[in-house]
């Protein structure tokens, strides 16, 4: 029981601690106005993600709702597509599909990535030379052909592109924060809990992980713009999201066909994941620029 | 002096292109697929391989624009009375390309290659009837023989699966050569195939036994035939209007509509008999098991509309289990079930189909009317199916999968419905899609995809092979097809066509009856 809470303390400092941070970090990323743009733009799209059903003008699945192809006019202000359907309705509702199959595979790569790095990077020895082997090979693959690979064997679905490009992220995850635990283990407070005979999963989590999370936070921005790009292409080769879903890769495979005769079935879709992706981008390069200590020096 | 240079060199470019184009006079054909695997006539079933296949191989028999049937190879041939077999008396003096002389001898050889199972032919086999054997009379002299009375032989002989290849290449190489280096009686040889990239033929000059109904005899009239994959429409499209490509197979119908416009293109839309675009039911499985399912397709789906609207009014809703353009077509087929999405949802009902859950898609058993179909083409069309069928409470799992995946989901009876078309002259193709020993199991990739047995159809099947007047045969095919349509086994969907966008300065393009692959022979092209 006492040591129940002396764990939930510890967790209520660490949230608290982190809820400081986040509100400095806030301030510190809004001094670039690239970066402070791209955070609102972020947002709004969370909020349209969020909102999909009350502001999308249409149902993004009824068919012959407009006149097929139509041109974006006042009542389509994107037109519409082959099957008359609304692509305004349907790239609101793609952007639910894109903001979770990004943030979800991130989270995926982040996770196992932290958990493969940290053993790696604590343990040394052995393991990390049998470890790190296997992630030079997985890091040999082109992120999108191994992401290919495991969709055709698990299945095409939501699920299994989340997991599809989650596992080819987690390689390049594992290596930086295997680098990072390598100089953060040789510190004196982890000896210190050593010496005092702190179990090793305990230092991993208390000591050593919350200390690699800034430059693992930053990749892990990077991936979910990688990770967004990689869905919508998985769906556009027809591996990932199926007809009728609104999900912009898939958009823009429908509207491939007609890109000579009905532009706005391909640069809707194509200038969302655009701004999305460059957003993403854009608020990843200023979280470097703050937390990479290479960056840090040739600013002062 | 400088202006003087300037205008001896302009000449000279001048007389260097025009020789240039005498020398090299090509025609270039835009092909939608690029994965074709064999060019061996008795072994393909693709459309794609046999528009290859076609310029370099002669048939014996081929049809004039009225569909009756005329002299090729053979001069004259006689029926016997009782249909069990036909004697072909040949022209004299036909040669392969390799030299070999096509005689009697060279059609037995061929034919009793497609007879054995070795071969793994996947279409000329069927085809080529009830089988008995080739006897030769004398070189230009033979008599093919069938175990039963065999009426559909002529429309056989008159396909390029029949055509006859050269036994001396074959022996001397082997099938599998012979399939990437085909040798033929063609108006044009083999050159070279560039896997995905394309494949060049040039002109048989030793060419002097056109059919009968050809414009010309001799030598075709241009040099080189070339065939380009170009899998995107629309790079299709770009190409013939920069004049890489003369000829564009399967143009989008909205690229058809911009090409009709223009006076430097000619549109040939041809509709192709055989099978339509077609939902195949699996009544093998749950929920198409049940007829009530099946039916309820039918009423739900306004095919007219649906097919107007995705391609452009240049397509056709099918109205048959056979494209109305085929020998022994039905036209009950069209209204048998009409559009009545009401009474889709009565029937649907009826049956026990209500939604339970408030998902919008009917149940029944606690298992939802979910309906997967692996597709490898037609995306669109299945979206708007797709939709049409979901406000009735049908949901049509569409997935977008590679051949290699659908041939594995048939085999292993992982669908529920899937898509077939084929394009055929004779209405002997139903045995194909609809005969038991067609069910496709594992490693067996046939094309009953309604995993339908009955004795009854097998017996229709037979019968219409063996009947001997063309009148009996469409009587038996008719039964046929309306018991089908009664047991709702497969939802026709959309008549093929063939849509050609050519070069207006194009000319002699002839088409074959029923299928409407091109011919070259005849082409000419003027500056």
């Amino acid at each position: 029981m006492k040591r129940f809470r002396r764990l939930s303390e510890e967790t209520g400092q660490w949230c608290r601690y982190v809820l400081k941070r986040s509100w400095y970090w806030y301030k510190k990323i809004a001094e670039s106005p690239g970066a402070a743009i791209s955070l609102v733009l972020l947002l709004l799209l969370v909020l349209m993600a969020v909102l999909a059903p009350a502001i999308s003008p249409r149902d993004p699945y009824a068919t012959y709702i407009g006149p097929r192809l139509s041109a974006p006019s006042w009542q389509f202000p994107f037109g519409t597509d082959v099957l008359g359907r609304d692509i305004l309705s349907r790239m609101i509702y793609g952007s639910q599909l894109s903001l979770v199959v990004g943030i979800l595979s991130a989270a995926f790569s982040l996770v196992f990535g932290v958990i493969l790095g940290s053993i790696s990077g604590f343990y040394g020895g052995k393991v990390d030379s049998v470890l790190m082997k296997v992630v030079d090979i997985w890091l040999g693959f082109p992120p999108l052909i191994f992401a290919l690979a495991i969709v055709t064997i698990l299945g095409k679905g939501v699920n299994n592109v989340i997991m599809a490009v989650g596992i080819s992220g987690i390689p390049r995850l594992a290596r930086i924060v295997r680098a990072q635990v390598l100089s953060v283990r040789e510190m004196s407070f982890v000896e210190a809990s050593h010496a005092i005979g702190a179990p090793s999963w305990r230092i991993i989590m208390i000591h050593i992980v919350p200390n690699v999370l800034s430059s693992v936070i930053v990749l892990s921005t990077l991936q979910v713009a990688g990770a967004i790009i990689s869905a919508a292409s998985l769906s556009f080769l027809g591996m990932g999201a199926q007809p009728p879903t609104a999900e912009w890769g898939l958009m823009l495979n429908e509207g491939r066909a007609y890109m000579r005769h009905a532009w706005w079935m391909t640069v809707f879709p194509g200038m969302a994941l655009f701004i999305t992706v460059m957003a993403v981008n854009l608020l990843g390069d200023r979280l470097r620029e703050l937390l990479d200590p290479r960056y840090r020096r040739s600013r002062n | 002096m400088h202006r003087r240079w300037l205008g001896v060199l302009l000449g000279l470019l001048l007389l260097l292109t025009s020789v240039a184009a005498l020398a090299d006079l090509t025609v270039v054909w835009g092909e939608d697929r690029d994965d074709l695997a064999t060019l061996d006539p008795r072994i393909t079933q693709s459309r794609h391989e046999l528009q290859v296949i076609r310029q370099v191989f002669d048939s014996l028999i081929t049809l004039d624009d009225a569909g009756n049937p005329v002299p090729w190879l053979a001069e004259s041939w006689d029926v016997a009375a009782d249909y069990t077999s036909i004697t072909f008396h040949l022209k004299p003096g036909i040669l392969f390309h390799d030299g070999t002389p096509c005689n009697a001898d060279a059609f037995k050889f061929t034919y009793d290659s497609i007879a054995d199972p070795a071969t793994g032919s996947q279409a000329a086999i069927d085809y080529l009837g009830p089988y008995k054997g080739t006897v030769v009379h004398d070189d230009l002299t033979f008599t093919v023989e069938y175990t039963r009375p065999y009426g559909a032989m002529i429309s056989g002989f008159v396909l390029t699966y029949l055509a006859p290849v050269s036994p001396t290449a074959v022996q001397a190489n082997g099938d599998a050569w012979f399939a990437e280096n085909p040798v033929g009686t063609g108006p044009f040889k083999f050159v070279e195939w560039v896997r995905r990239s394309h494949i060049t033929l040039v002109k048989n000059t030793e060419y002097n036994w056109a059919p009968a109904n050809a414009l010309h005899n001799g030598p075709a009239y241009i040099d080189t035939l070339g065939f380009k994959f170009i899998k995107e429409n629309s790079t299709r499209a770009a190409a013939l209007e920069t004049g890489e490509i003369h000829v564009g197979d399967l143009m989008d119908p909205l690229d058809v509509m911009a090409f009709e416009g223009d006076d430097d293109f000619d549109v040939f839309l041809g509709r192709v008999g055989g099978v339509p675009v077609t939902l195949y039911l699996n009544t093998s499985r749950f929920p198409t098991n049940d007829r009530a399912v099946r039916q309820a397709i039918f009423h739900a789906l306004d095919l007219e509309t649906i097919v107007d609207n995705v391609f452009f009014g240049y397509l056709k809703a099918a109205t048959g289990v056979l494209a109305s353009s085929t020998f022994c077509y039905w036209p009950g087929g069209d209204g048998y079930y009409p559009y009545d999405p009401a009474k889709a949802e009565a029937i649907l009902e009826e049956a026990g189909w209500v939604d339970t859950n408030g998902n919008g898609i009917r149940d029944k058993f606690g298992q939802e009317l979910s309906i997967y179909c692996p597709i490898i083409f037609k995306a669109t069309l299945m979206t708007a199916v797709q939709a049409e069928l979901r406000k009735v409470g049908i949901d049509l799992n569409v997935e977008n999968v590679t051949k290699a995946r659908q041939d594995e989901l048939i085999m292993n009876n992982e669908y529920e419905a899937g898509l077939v078309r084929w394009v055929a002259t004779d209405p002997s193709v139903l045995g194909i899609l609809m005969h038991t020993d067609n069910i496709p199991a594992p490693g067996y990739f046939k094309f009953n995809w309604q995993h339908y047995s009955s004795s009854v159809i097998d017996r229709l099947l037979a019968e219409a092979e063996s009947a001997t007047s063309p009148d009996e045969r469409c009587s038996i095919y008719a039964t046929l097809q309306e018991l089908v349509y009664d047991l709702a086994l497969m939802v026709p969907l959309q008549e093929t066509t063939q849509t050609v966008v050519y070069a207006s300065n194009l000319t002699g393009l002839r088409w074959e009856v029923g299928n409407y692959q091109a011919i070259f022979y005849d082409v000419q092209l003027a500056d």
